[in-house]
C-alpha cells in the first residue's frame, strides 16, 4: 500500500548507500521471506499448470460449493473452482506486479542518467515533471489512465508505469548526482574518458543499490494497486482469474459464500505482505543506513 | 435502450427497493379525500442503482422512467392489458397512410398550475429530436409538429409507421415556460437533471441525487384514477440486500425490489417477506453479427444456441425466478412464435463440424457490471469450448456496444446483452431489431438482412388489420428462430419483496420498472 | 527582515509551488483526456448524438481548434470550475462533486481520528521498547497492513462483523426515519446541530466499519512516524540528562518525547488527509456511502470518462493542498524547521 498512499520522497531520509563488504548471515527470518517470495513466482509462472481443475471451467449445476476434498477452496458464482482459479491468477496478479516496477524502474534509470547528464534546463523540466506526477496519489493517475485508454489488466500495467516511473527517476538522478562527485569518477573524468562510458562503467553501478531496494519494496504495494485497479472495474475483466476482479466477483455472494470474496483477497494480502517483507529485509541487508531510517519522521 | 444504459451499478448493489409506509389514517385515503401526505398513506422506493438524472429525454432507461412515469404525464400510453389509451391525449389518430398523428389535448395542468396546451408537446418532441438523446431513437421518425391551436396539433413523421404511437409512451410532456425560464444553452438539461416540470399524478417534493427523490401526489391531476393514489412515495437508496432486509425487518420499509437473485435467498427462507413474482418484458439474448466471420452461418449459430444449459441459468443465475425464454419476443408479449431452446451439446459439436469451423475463435462482448451478464459469458466461454469453438470475452458498456453497432465490420461476432421491447408493440422490437434498413444504424443489433423477413415485418407494422398483422409477425419469428438469428436465453421477472400487502402492482407494457400511481396499500 | 517576512516569503513560496503543481496535475489530466481514442467530440456528445450534435459539441468544447488554444481554454474552464459534464446524466461534473464532498470528508476525519487514536500509542509503545520484540512485532504488524486490500478488508468486515455477528450496520450513513435535515451534509454534525442523538449514535455506527477500513493501512505510517520521532528524541542529550535525573523510560516517553513529537504527527495527519481522500474510493461504494469515492467509482464501471478524469483532477488537488498544508503546519509547531526554512533563530 505504500505506493497507493503515495509516501513523498521527503519523508525519507536520502540514504547514503555503501555496499557493505562483510556480509553478515542470513537470519531465518529472512530466508522464510525470500522462500515465500521465490514459491510464489515460482507458482505465478507454473499455477495454470499445475492446477487440479480447469480455472475456466464452469459447472452451472455446481457452483458456491464449501471447500471440500473435490475443490479445496470450494467453487465460485458460475461452479470454477476456486482454488484452481487462485493458482492461475498468480501470473497476472503478480507478474503484472512485478513487471510494473521493472519497467518503472527502468524507465526511471534510463530517465536520471539522461537528466543528470544532459545540463540543467533538461535536469529542471524533467524533475519538474516528476514532481508534478509524483504529488498525485499512485492510484489516481493509474485510474485515470487506465480509464483513459479503456479498462484492462494491460491498460492498468501501462498506467501504473506511467504513474511511478518518477519516483524511480528521482531516487537515481539524486544517486549518481552523488557518485558523479566522488573522487574516483572525478579522476576518471580528468582522465578524459568518454561521458557515455563514464556512465555506464562508473556511474551507474554505484549508484543502483537504492533502485534495486526501492524496487524490490514497491513490488508488494504494487499488487495491491494493481487489484485495487481490477475491483473498480479499471483494470482486467472478468473472466480473468486476477485477484482483485476475483474479489470483485465474488462480493456478490457474500451473503451466502464469502470464502469465494475472501480466498482471492486473503492471497494478495500473503503476496503483498511476502514481497515487502522480502523487500525490507533485502534493503536492511544491502542498505542498513536506510534500514533505520525507513519511515522515520521529516527531518 | 433500457435499464442498463444509465445509472447501472456493479451487479452486487443492483437493488431497487420498494417500501411502504402505512400511516395511521389508511382507510381515510379514499378517492373524495383531500388528504395530504401527513394524513395519507406513503410509500418509500429506495434505490441502490438511483437514477443519475430525472430528465425525461432519457427515460429510455428504465430506471429513470420509473421515476418520470409518476412525474410526467405522456400522450398515450399502454393499460396494463396491453391496449392503446389517450393519456394527455383525447384522442389520437394515425393517418391512413401512417405519416401523421391528430391529437387532441385534454384538459391538463402543470404543477405550477399552468395549462398543458399542443405549444408543450411540440417544444417536447423538437427537444427530443434536437439532442437526440435517450428516446430519440424510439421515435426517430419524428419530423415536426402543426399547431393548430391549444388543444389540437399534427405530429407529423418522416416515413409511415404505426410503431410510432406506441413510442409516445416514453414522451414525457414538459412544461415548456418553465423550462424555457430555467434553460442554459443545454435545452435545460442541467436544469431538468434536477427539477420537475411535468403534469403528472406525483409532483417532486424532494431531491437529494444518489440518495432520496420524494413524490407527493398532485391533487390537480386530471385522471380520477390517481385521485386514490398513496399519497407520498419516496424513493430511496440502499446499496446491501441485507441493509435492505434489515430495514424490511426493521419496519421501516415494507418491500423491496430488484434484488440480485443471488440474494434472494435470504428473503425466500423468512416467513415474514412475501416474494411476488411479475413477468416483464425484457430478456437476456445473446446477438450474433449475422453480416461478418463465421457466425454469418446459420449451422454455427444454432451450435451456439445448443451448446447452453438454460435451465441451469434460470435456477442459478436468476434463483429461479423469471423464465427459459422460449422465443424472440418476451413471454408476455403478444403475437409470439414459440420454440424453446434446448442443450444438446452432440449436435451442435456435429453441427460445427458440419460448418468446419472447429476451432476457430470468435468475440463476445458483455457488461461485467451486471452479474447474471458475467457468469452467463463465463458458461457460454466453457460450454463453447467443448465444441471446438475458442470465445472470447470482452467487456463493455451499453454505450460503446452501441457505437460498435455502427458498422457491420466492428460489430463484435456475439453481444451478450439485456434487450426488451422498445415499446408494447411487437413490431416495435422486430421491425428496429431485425429489418435491413436499420443495419448500420445501432437498433439492427444482428446486422440482420433477409428480404422475406423485412417483406413481412414491413407490411405489418403499415398494416391497419391488428390480426393480420399479428399472423405476419408470427411469421417473421419464425424465420428468425428457423434462422437461429439470436440466441434468446431468459426472459426476466421482477421480484417483489414485501412486509404488507398491497394492490395494483401490475406490469404495464411500455415500463419495464413499475407504475408508482398504480400501486394502493391493503 | 523580520522572522514574520520570512515566514510570509516562505509560505507565499510554497503557495505558488502549490499552484504550479495543481497546474500540472491539470495538464496531465488534459493529455489523459487527449489519451482517450476515438473522437472526443463523439464521446463527449454521446453515442446516440446526431452528427450535427457532434460538431455542435466539438464547437462548444472548442475541438475544431488546434491543441495549444484547447489547451488554453480547457485551463479557462477549470479556472471558472468547470470539471466537466458528465456523459452519463449530462449534469456538471461539479454540481455532483459538491453534493458529495461532506460525505467523504466526514469518513476522512474519523479514518484520521481513529488512525491518531491507535498509531500514536502503538509508535509510543514500539519507541519504549526500541529494537526489542515488542517494536518488532510493531513493524512487522506496520508492514502487514499497509499489505491489506482495503475493498477486501471493507468487504470481510461486512461479512463478519456487519453479517455473521450482526453488530454494526452494513451499508448507508443513516438509518431511514432517523435522518437530520441536511445542514452540512455529514450525517453525525447534522445530528448534533439538530441536536437528534439518536441520529448521531445511528450515524456514527454506520461510520465505524468504513473509518476502521480506510485507516487501517494508515494507522502502520502513523505508529512508524510516532516511533521514529520519538526514537529521535530518546537518543537525545536532553533524554540523557532527564533520565540522569531519574525518570522513568515510560515517563520520559509520554512526558518529554511525545510533545516533541506532535509536529512531524500533526503534519503527517495533513499528508493523509489527501491520502485518504484518493483512497475513498475503494470504500465508499462497498459501505454505500455517497461520497467522491463512490463517485469515482461509479463513474469508472459506466466509464463516464470525463467524470473520472474530473475527480482525478479535484482529488489531486486535494492531496496537493493538503500537503502544502502540512508543510506550513510544519513550519508553524516545529521552530527547527522554521530556523531550517526561513533562517529564524530557533
Amino acid at each position: 500500500m505504500t505506493d497507493l498512499l503515495q509516501r513523498p520522497e521527503r519523508l525519507r531520509i536520502r540514504p547514503r548507500v555503501r555496499r557493505r563488504t562483510a556480509r553478515r548471515r542470513m537470519t531465518w527470518s529472512e530466508l522464510a521471506t525470500y522462500g515465500a517470495v521465490l514459491v510464489l513466482l515460482v507458482l505465478a509462472v507454473v499455477g495454470p499448470w499445475i492446477a487440479p481443475h480447469d480455472p475456466y471451467l464452469v459447472d452451472q449445476r455446481n457452483t458456491l460449493l464449501a471447500p471440500s476434498g473435490e475443490h479445496w477452496l470450494g467453487t465460485d458464482g458460475t461452479g470454477r473452482d476456486l482454488f484452481s482459479r487462485l493458482l492461475a491468477g498468480a501470473r497476472p496478479s503478480i507478474i503484472g506486479a512485478v513487471v510494473t516496477v521493472l519497467a518503472a524502474a527502468t524507465i526511471g534509470v534510463v530517465v536520471a542518467a539522461i537528466a543528470a547528464t544532459a545540463g540543467r534546463v533538461v535536469d529542471g523540466i524533467v524533475m519538474r515533471i516528476c514532481e508534478v506526477v509524483l504529488s498525485l496519489p499512485v492510484m489516481m493517475t493509474g485510474l485515470g489512465l487506465a480509464v483513459a485508454l479503456g479498462p484492462s489488466q494491460k491498460s492498468a500495467v501501462i498506467a501504473l508505469i506511467l504513474a511511478s516511473w518518477p519516483s524511480f527517476a528521482r531516487l537515481a538522478r539524486s544517486e549518481i548526482r552523488r557518485v558523479m562527485v566522488s573522487p574516483h569518477v572525478e579522476a576518471a573524468q580528468v582522465l578524459g574518458v568518454s561521458r557515455w562510458r563514464l556512465l555506464t562503467k562508473h556511474v551507474l553501478p554505484n549508484s543502483l543499490d537504492t533502485v534495486y531496494v526501492k524496487a524490490a519494496m514497491d513490488v508488494g504495494g504494487v499488487i495491491v494497486i494493481i487489484s485495487s485497479l481490477s475491483f473498480i472495474g479499471a483494470g482486467a475483466q472478468a473472466p480473468s482469474a486476477e485477484w482483485g476482479a476475483m474479489v470483485e466477483s465474488g462480493s456478490r455472494f457474500l451473503n451466502n459464500a464469502w470464502w469465494v470474496t475472501g480466498a482471492p483477497g486473503l492471497a494478495i494480502l500473503v503476496t503483498s505482505a511476502a514481497f515487502s517483507l522480502a523487500g525490507d529485509a533485502l534493503r536492511a541487508r544491502l542498505d542498513p543506513m536506510l534500514s533505520s531510517s525507513l519511515g522515520e519522521a521529516p527531518r | 435502450m433500457t435499464r442498463w444504459q444509465a445509472g447501472a451499478q456493479p451487479a452486487r448493489i443492483a437493488a431497487v427497493v420498494l417500501a411502504l409506509v402505512a400511516a395511521p389514517a389508511l382507510a381515510a385515503c379514499g378517492s373524495d379525500s383531500t388528504s395530504t401526505a401527513s394524513n395519507g398513506a406513503s410509500l418509500t422506493i429506495s434505490s441502490s442503482a438511483p437514477p443519475r438524472s430525472i430528465d425525461p429525454v432519457l427515460a429510455a432507461d428504465a430506471v429513470i422512467d420509473e421515476v418520470d412515469v409518476a412525474l410526467y404525464d405522456n400522450l398515450i400510453d399502454y393499460t396494463a392489458d396491453g391496449k392503446l389509451e389517450g393519456r394527455l391525449a383525447q384522442s389520437f389518430q394515425l393517418a391512413p397512410d401512417a405519416k401523421s398523428i391528430d391529437i387532441t389535448l385534454r384538459d391538463a395542468s402543470f404543477h405550477d398550475g399552468s395549462k398543458v396546451t399542443a405549444e408543450d408537446v411540440k417544444y417536447t418532441l423538437d427537444r427530443i429530436k434536437q439532442l437526440g438523446v435517450g428516446v430519440a431513437t424510439q421515435v426517430a421518425e419524428y419530423d415536426s409538429t402543426t399547431v393548430k391551436d391549444d388543444h389540437t396539433l399534427t405530429i407529423n413523421l418522416s416515413k409511415p409507421t404505426n410503431v410510432f404511437v406506441g413510442a409516445l409512451s416514453h414522451v414525457y410532456i414538459l412544461n415548456s415556460k418553465l423550462v424555457a425560464k430555467n434553460a442554459g444553452a443545454d435545452a435545460g438539461q442541467a436544469w431538468l437533471a434536477n427539477n420537475d416540470a411535468g403534469s403528472g399524478p406525483y409532483e417532486l417534493a424532494k431531491y437529494v441525487p444518489t440518495q432520496t427523490i420524494a413524490f407527493k401526489r398532485y391533487d390537480g391531476h386530471w385522471d380520477p384514477a390517481t385521485k386514490d393514489a398513496i399519497a407520498q412515495i419516496t424513493y430511496r437508496t440502499i446499496a446491501e440486500s441485507s441493509t435492505q432486509r434489515d430495514e424490511l425487518l426493521a419496519g421501516t420499509t415494507q418491500a423491496s425490489e430488484n434484488i440480485d437473485p443471488a440474494d434472494l435467498s435470504q428473503f425466500a427462507g423468512n416467513k415474514k417477506f412475501t416474494l411476488t413474482q411479475l413477468p416483464k418484458a425484457s430478456g437476456t439474448y445473446v446477438i450474433f453479427n449475422t453480416q461478418k466471420g463465421i457466425t454469418a452461418n446459420p449451422k454455427v449459430r444454432e451450435a451456439i444456441r445448443l451448446s447452453y444449459d438454460y435451465q441451469a441459468h434460470l435456477d442459478h443465475l436468476l434463483g429461479g425466478y423469471g423464465n427459459i425464454a422460449t422465443g424472440p419476443l418476451p413471454s408476455i408479449m403478444p403475437c409470439r412464435a414459440e420454440s424453446a431452446p434446448a442443450m444438446d451439446l452432440a449436435k451442435a459439436k456435429q453441427l460445427v463440424d458440419e460448418a468446419g469451423v472447429s476451432g476457430s475463435s470468435l468475440k463476445m462482448v458483455f457488461q461485467p457490471i451486471f452479474g447474471e451478464q458475467q457468469d452467463a459469458a463465463t458458461a457460454l466461454q466453457s460450454n463453447l469450448k467443448q465444441i471446438g469453438i475458442n470465445l472470447k470475452l470482452q467487456a463493455t458498456t451499453y454505450t460503446d456496444y452501441l457505437k460498435d453497432l455502427k458498422s457491420v465490420d466492428s460489430t463484435p461476432d456475439m453481444a451478450l446483452i439485456f434487450d426488451n421491447p422498445p415499446t408494447a408493440d411487437p413490431g416495435s422490437m422486430l421491425f428496429t431489431r431485425y429489418d435491413s434498413q436499420f443495419v448500420g444504424s445501432s437498433t439492427n443489433f444482428s446486422q440482420y438482412k433477409n428480404p422475406a423477413f423485412d417483406a413481412l415485418v414491413e407490411k405489418a407494422i403499415t398494416s391497419g388489420d391488428q390480426e393480420q398483422a399479428c399472423d405476419l409477425y408470427k411469421q417473421a419469428q419464425d424465420i428468425l428462430i428457423k434462422d437461429s438469428v439470436v440466441m434468446y436465453m431468459a426472459d426476466h421477472a421482477t421480484v417483489v419483496v414485501s412486509t404488507v400487502k398491497f394492490t395494483g402492482l401490475k406490469q404495464f407494457p411500455a415500463h419495464v420498472g413499475w407504475v408508482p400511481q398504480s400501486l394502493r396499500l391493503g | 527582515m523580520s522572522v514574520d517576512q520570512r515566514v510570509a516569503t516562505y509560505a507565499a513560496k510554497r503557495a505558488l509551488a502549490c499552484a504550479f503543481i495543481v497546474w500540472g496535475i491539470a495538464t496531465l489530466v488534459f493529455l489523459m483526456i487527449k489519451a482517450i481514442p476515438g473522437d472526443e467530440a463523439q464521446s463527449a456528445a454521446g453515442i446516440t448524438a446526431t452528427p450535427a450534435q457532434v460538431e455542435q459539441v466539438r464547437h462548444r468544447l472548442g475541438l475544431d481548434h488546434s491543441l495549444p488554444v484547447q489547451y488554453v481554454d480547457y485551463l479557462g474552464r477549470l479556472a471558472h470550475g468547470d470539471l466537466g459534464t458528465s456523459i452519463v446524466s449530462f449534469r456538471p461534473v461539479r454540481e455532483e462533486l459538491t453534493e458529495r464532498i461532506p460525505a467523504s470528508v466526514e469518513l476522512v476525519g474519523s479514518a484520521m481520528l481513529l488512525d491518531v487514536l491507535v498509531g500514536v500509542p502503538l509508535g509510543m509503545l514500539a519507541a519504549a521498547r526500541f529494537r526489542r520484540t515488542t517494536d518488532n512485532v510493531v513493524r512487522w504488524v506496520a508492514i502487514l497492513a499497509s499489505a491489506v486490500p482495503l475493498f477486501w478488508l471493507g468487504l470481510m468486515l461486512q461479512s463478519f462483523v456487519g453479517l455473521k455477528l450482526d453488530l454494526l450496520p452494513l451499508s448507508g450513513s443513516q438509518t431511514i426515519g432517523k435522518e437530520s435535515p441536511r445542514v452540512t451534509g455529514m450525517a453525525t454534525v447534522d445530528a448534533l446541530l439538530a441536536g437528534n442523538l439518536s441520529g448521531f449514535g445511528d450515524a456514527v455506527a454506520h461510520l465505524v466499519l468504513p473509518a476502521v477500513t480506510l485507516s487501517i493501512p494508515f494507522i502502520g505510517f502513523v505508529s512508524r512516524i510516532t516511533r521514529s520521532s520519538i526514537v529521535g528524541t530518546l537518543q537525545s542529550d536532553f533524554a540523557s540528562v532527564v533520565r540522569a535525573k531519574g525518570a522513568s523510560e515510560s515517563r520520559i516517553v509520554v512526558r518529554h518525547a511525545l510533545p516533541n513529537s506532535l509536529g512531524p504527527i500533526v503534519t503527517f495527519a495533513a499528508l493523509q488527509f489527501g491520502w485518504m481522500f484518493s483512497a475513498t474510493v475503494l470504500v465508499e461504494s462497498i459501505f454505500g456511502r455517497p461520497g467522491v469515492g463512490s463517485y469515482l467509482a461509479d463513474s469508472v464501471t459506466q466509464k463516464d470518462t470525463f467524470a473520472v478524469l474530473g475527480l482525478v483532477l479535484f482529488i489531486g488537488t486535494v492531496v496537493a493542498v493538503a500537503s502544502a498544508v502540512a508543510d506550513m503546519i510544519q513550519l508553524l509547531v516545529d521552530p527547527r524547521i522554521r530556523a531550517a526554512q526561513v533562517g529564524a533563530p530557533a
